[in-house]
C-alpha cells in the first residue's frame, strides 16, 4: 500500500521511471538476443528512443517540481526577505509565462505534422510530439501552482503585519 | 549580427530561471520576434530530433548504473579497497576519500552524485577521528572533481556526442588525466595531513595477502570499466548497449554476488536516475534549440574568424579557452558548460589543429575544477549542504586542493602527449 501510496504522490516520476526501465530492458534484451541467438527487434532503436522521449519530458516536470533543475539562486539572495517573495513570485510568473508559450507551439506543431509516421513502427508522430505538450503542461500547471503558493503566502505575511 | 537572445539568457539564469529554461526562452524569443521567417514551432521539432538519438541514451544509462552502485554494496567494496590501499598513510582517511572517488569514477561518471554519497558516509567518519569538517568537506568535493574524467563518465559520452569522436578514445584517454589528479590531491593530502598531524586510519601498511583478498572481494568493480572499453572496441556493443550492459551487470552484482540489492531500492534508483537524467537531457535539447538561434547568426564560424585572427598559435588559444571555461564554470554547473559551449570551441580547436580528444580531456578537467570554484561550484554546493560547512570556511580549506588540480590542468593542456600516449594505442 506504501509502495501505491507513493507512486501516487509521484506520479510524475513514477511514469517517467516506468519509460526509462522500457528502455533500459530493450537495449539489454535486444543486446542480449543479437549476441545468444542472432536476433534481434527491428524495433527496438525506435521504441527505446520514444519512450527516452516521454521518459525525460515527463521527468523534467518531476524535477522542477523537486526544483532539480540547474540554475543558481543569486538574485533571490540579493534581497531582504519581503523583496525575495515578490523576485520569486516574478519568476514564477516568467515559468509559467515560458512553459505556457511551449505548450501552445507544441499544439501548433502537433497539429502540423498531423499526418507524418515514425520511419520504423509506422505509428503517427504525434504519439511522440505530445511528450512535449505533455510534459512542459505539467510543468506550467506546477509553476502556477508555486505561484498561488507564494501569494497565499505573501498576502498571509501581509495582513499578519497588518494586525500588528 | 543579433546578440540579444544571449543577453537574455544572461539576465534569466541569473534571476535564477534554471540555464536549460533560460536557453529555451531565449531561442523562442529570437524565432517569435526576429525576422528569420522560420516560424517557433518548427523550431519545437528541434527538442524531439535531439532527443531521440539512440547514442544519447549511454547518458541514462550509466547515471542508473551509478545509483545502483550504492545500494548494491559495490560502493561499501571499494571503500574497504580504497582503505587497505591507502589507510596507512598520513591523513588516512582523507587519502581514502581521493582513492574512493578514483575507484568509483570506474563505474559512475557523476561528480555531484559521488560528492552527494561520501559527504553522507565518509565525512562523519572523518569528523569523528579529528580531522576538521570543512577540511573533510573540501576533499570530498575536491576528490569527487576525479570520477567524471575516469571512464565510463557521462562527460566523456557528452563531450564525444557534440564533437563527434570515439566514445572508446574519450575513455580511454580519460585514465592519464584521473591518475594526475589522483596523485595531485594525494600529495595535497599528505602535506597537509603533515602539517596539522592527521593521523593514519591503520597502524600499518596492509601486508599483500590483505591487498589481494580485497581485490578478490571488489574484482567485479574493479574490472567492470576495461570490460567496457574493451567491449566497446572490440565491437562487441555500442557506447550505448555498453551501458544498458553495465546496469544489468551491477544489478546482477548486486543481488547474487555482494547480496545487498533488494526489490525496496527500486523505486529510489529509479527517481535518482529519472530526476538526474531530465535535468541533464533538458539541458541538451535546450542547447540544441539555441544552437538553431547560434548557426542562424553564423556564430560558431564568426567566433572560429575572430578566434583566429586573434592568435594563431594552438599555446596561446588553449590559455585563453581555458581562462574562458574556468571563468564560466564558477557560475554554471560544468556539465552545462561542456553541453553549451563544447559546439562553439570544437570548430576553433579543429581550425587550430588540436587534437579533439587532447582538447575534450582540457575541456572536462577544467570544468571539474570550476565546480569546486566559489561562488557558484555545484560539487561546493553538493557537499557544503549535506555536510552544513558555511562556504567561507570550505575556501579555507579548499585552495590547495584547487591549486594541486589547476597544476595537473596545465600538464593535461600543454603535455598533449601524457593524455594522448593510451587513446593512441588503441
Amino acid at each position: 500500500m506504501d509502495f501505491v501510496k507513493k507512486a501516487i504522490r509521484e506520479f510524475d516520476i513514477a511514469v517517467s521511471a516506468a519509460f526509462i526501465c522500457v528502455t533500459v530492458l530493450v537495449v539489454i534484451l535486444n543486446v542480449i538476443l543479437r549476441y545468444f541467438f542472432k536476433g534481434g527487434f527491428f524495433w527496438a532503436e525506435e521504441v527505446a528512443t520514444c519512450s527516452f522521449i516521454w521518459s525525460i519530458f515527463i521527468g523534467s516536470a518531476g524535477a522542477y517540481r523537486h526544483k532539480m533543475h540547474i540554475g543558481i539562486d543569486l538574485l533571490t539572495r540579493l534581497f531582504p526577505e519581503t523583496g525575495r517573495k515578490i523576485v520569486t513570485m516574478v519568476i514564477h510568473v516568467l515559468m509559467v509565462a515560458i512553459n505556457g508559450y511551449i505548450v501552445y507551439l507544441s499544439i501548433l506543431l502537433m497539429m502540423a505534422n498531423k499526418l507524418k509516421r515514425t520511419p520504423v513502427l509506422d505509428i503517427p508522430s504525434v504519439y511522440i510530439n505530445s511528450a512535449i505538450t505533455v510534459g512542459f503542461g505539467l510543468t506550467t500547471i506546477y509553476a502556477v501552482y508555486f505561484l498561488i503558493q507564494e501569494g497565499r503566502f505573501l498576502s498571509g505575511a501581509a495582513t499578519a503585519t497588518g494586525d500588528q | 549580427m543579433s546578440t540579444f537572445p544571449i543577453a537574455i539568457v544572461m539576465l534569466l539564469y541569473l534571476s535564477s530561471i534554471p540555464i536549460a529554461f533560460a536557453l529555451i526562452a531565449a531561442a523562442l524569443a529570437y524565432f517569435t520576434f526576429g525576422d528569420t521567417g522560420t516560424p517557433p514551432d518548427l523550431i519545437l521539432q528541434k527538442f524531439i530530433t535531439s532527443a531521440s538519438s539512440f547514442p544519447l541514451l549511454a547518458v541514462p544509462f550509466f547515471i542508473m548504473v551509478g545509483e545502483i552502485m550504492n545500494y548494491s554494496g559495490i560502493s561499501a567494496s571499494l571503500m574497504k579497497m580504497a582503505d587497505v590501499l591507502t589507510g596507512h598513510m598520513k591523513g588516512g582517511l582523507a587519502q581514502v576519500n581521493v582513492v574512493l572517488s578514483t575507484l568509483m569514477g570506474g563505474i559512475s561518471g557523476s561528480a555531484n552524485a559521488d560528492a552527494a554519497m561520501q559527504s553522507k558516509i565518509l565525512v562523519p567518519e572523518m569528523e569523528k577521528r579529528g580531522y576538521g569538517r570543512a577540511f573533510s568537506t573540501a576533499v570530498t568535493a575536491a576528490s569527487s572533481s576525479i570520477a567524471p574524467v575516469i571512464p565510463p563518465g557521462i562527460n566523456l559520452i557528452i563531450y564525444a556526442l557534440i564533437a563527434q569522436v570515439s566514445v572508446a578514445k574519450m575513455f580511454i584517454g580519460g585514465y592519464v588525466p584521473g591518475f594526475l589528479m589522483c596523485a595531485a590531491l594525494m600529495v595535497a593530502v599528505s602535506l597537509i595531513s603533515r602539517k596539522r598531524g592527521y593521523r593514519p586510519s591503520r597502524e600499518k601498511m596492509s601486508p599483500p595477502g590483505d591487498i589481494v583478498k580485497q581485490i578478490r572481494e571488489s574484482i567485479w568493480a574493479l574490472l567492470l570499466p576495461f570490460g567496457i572499453i574493451m567491449g566497446i572496441r572490440m565491437g562487441i556493443f555500442t557506447p550505448t548497449e555498453a551501458g544498458a550492459i553495465a546496469v544489468l551487470f551491477c544489478t546482477v552484482i548486486g543481488v547474487f554476488v555482494y547480496k545487498e540489492l533488494k526489490w525496496k531500492h527500486v523505486p529510489i534508483i529509479l527517481k535518482n536516475t529519472v530526476l538526474s537524467t531530465s535535468a541533464v537531457v533538458l539541458i541538451i535539447v535546450a542547447a540544441s534549440v539555441f544552437g538553431q538561434y547560434l548557426s542562424w547568426e553564423r556564430i560558431p564560424y564568426l567566433l572560429t574568424k575572430s578566434m583566429m585572427k586573434f592568435s594563431d598559435s594552438p599555446w596561446m588559444m588553449l590559455m585563453v579557452i581555458n581562462v574562458f571555461l574556468f571563468g564560466l564554470g564558477m557560475f554554471l554547473e560544468g556539465g552545462a558548460v561542456l553541453i553549451i559551449v563544447a559546439p562553439l570551441l570544437v570548430p576553433v580547436a579543429k581550425t587550430m589543429g588540436i587534437d579533439l580528444i587532447h582538447f575534450g580531456l582540457v575541456m572536462i578537467v577544467n570544468i571539474m575544477i570550476g565546480g569546486i570554484t566559489p561562488p557558484f561550484g555545484s560539487m561546493m554546493f553538493t557537499t557544503c549542504s549535506i555536510t552544513h560547512v558555511p562556504i567561507g570556511d570550505f575556501i579555507k580549506e579548499v585552495w590547495p586542493f584547487i591549486l594541486a588540480l589547476t597544476l595537473v590542468l596545465v600538464v593535461v593542456t600543454y603535455i598533449p602527449s601524457v593524455v594522448m600516449f593510451l587513446p593512441n594505442l588503441l
